[in-house]
């Protein structure tokens, strides 16, 4: 250990360690209290988002409850008010007084049209006519077509000809 | 395929179901017809009073013996006419000579009076590779169809 002026020098330097001790110390000290506290408010704060969320699923399924219960029950009232029997009498009347006569009317007019002028008609009748004879003509030369298709098949097999040549029908003579 | 880019029709011989289907036709035509008249005919024979009995043999006799022969006929003026019957037109068949050209008085003649009187003959459709029946063979003729294909 030094005399005089050294042993100060030695008591200062000691000092200064020994405030850097305390410093760290405290800053330890410091932080784990942080850590502490920021730990305690993120669990806070979960807990209440997790509240949050379930409240606005129980408000968004009541609405939707709330939503199906009152089509239902529209549906039952206009079920109700359109099979009630004063809706019944109610259209019927308008059916009598209004469409009957107004159909009628349409009629007679295109039934006097068409009378007048059968022409307009008659291409479409004839062209439904012509549609629906080839259609089955078609039907009938197909189905045709394909059993010569299969009896041929069923010859060819039972005469074991498979290997000769299939013999070509004579052309148009021009 | 044509120029115009639509499929050509190309000609086949004619399978037995094809003409098996035609010649119903035209027999059912035929035999409908004949039995329309043979009603007809024994009608008037009773009002003018004939013997019923001997009335229905002498048709049932010329009902049998005439109307292979009135079949035949039937088809061979419309061979003739048309190169094809109502019932070949249904299902879309024509017949030709041998050589593609339409057939003459003769052939169809005599091809219709073996087709009424031996019908049997067209088995030969099955076995042959132009599907020529017998009366095919003898009159030197040909049934075509045209394929859309």
């Amino acid at each position: 250990m030094a005399d005089g002026l050294g042993k100060w020098r030695d008591a200062a330097l000691g000092a200064v360690f020994q405030a850097q001790d305390a410093t760290v110390r405290i800053l330890v000290e410091v932080r784990e209290a942080g850590a502490g506290a920021a730990g305690r408010l993120s669990a806070n704060v979960n807990g209440l988002a997790g509240r949050g969320a379930t409240e606005r699923e129980q408000a968004s399924a009541e609405l939707l409850g709330r939503t199906a219960r009152a089509k239902a029950a529209f549906d039952a009232a206009v079920m109700a008010v359109a099979t009630s029997e004063l809706a019944d009498r109610v259209v019927d009347a308008q059916l009598e007084r209004v469409l009957r006569p107004l159909v009628r009317t349409i009629l007679d007019d295109v039934l006097a049209l068409l009378a007048e002028e059968p022409e307009r008609i008659q291409p479409l009748v004839r062209g439904q006519r012509d549609t629906m004879v080839d259609e089955l003509v078609g039907r009938i030369r197909n189905g045709a077509a394909a059993g010569d298709t299969a009896v041929d098949r069923v010859t060819t097999r039972v005469l074991r000809r498979g290997g000769d040549p299939v013999p070509v029908p004579p052309a148009d003579p021009r | 395929m044509s120029d115009t880019g639509l499929a050509r029709p190309v000609k086949v011989y004619a399978g037995p179901v094809s003409r098996l289907i035609a010649y119903v036709i035209d027999a059912l035509i035929v035999t409908g017809f004949g039995t329309a008249a043979i009603a007809v005919l024994a009608l008037v024979g009773e009002l003018a009073g004939f013997l019923v009995r001997e009335t229905q043999t002498l048709l049932a006799t010329t009902f049998a013996l005439a109307l292979p022969a009135v079949f035949g006929v039937y088809c061979a003026v419309f061979w003739l006419l048309a190169g094809r019957t109502p019932g070949m037109a249904l299902l879309g068949l024509r017949v030709v000579t041998a050589g593609g050209r339409p057939v003459g008085w003769l052939a169809a003649l005599v091809r219709g009076l073996v087709l009424g009187y031996f019908p049997i003959g067209a088995a030969w459709i099955l076995v042959d590779r132009r599907h020529q029946a017998i009366h095919d063979k003898i009159a030197r003729t040909a049934v075509l169809r045209l394929s859309p294909e």
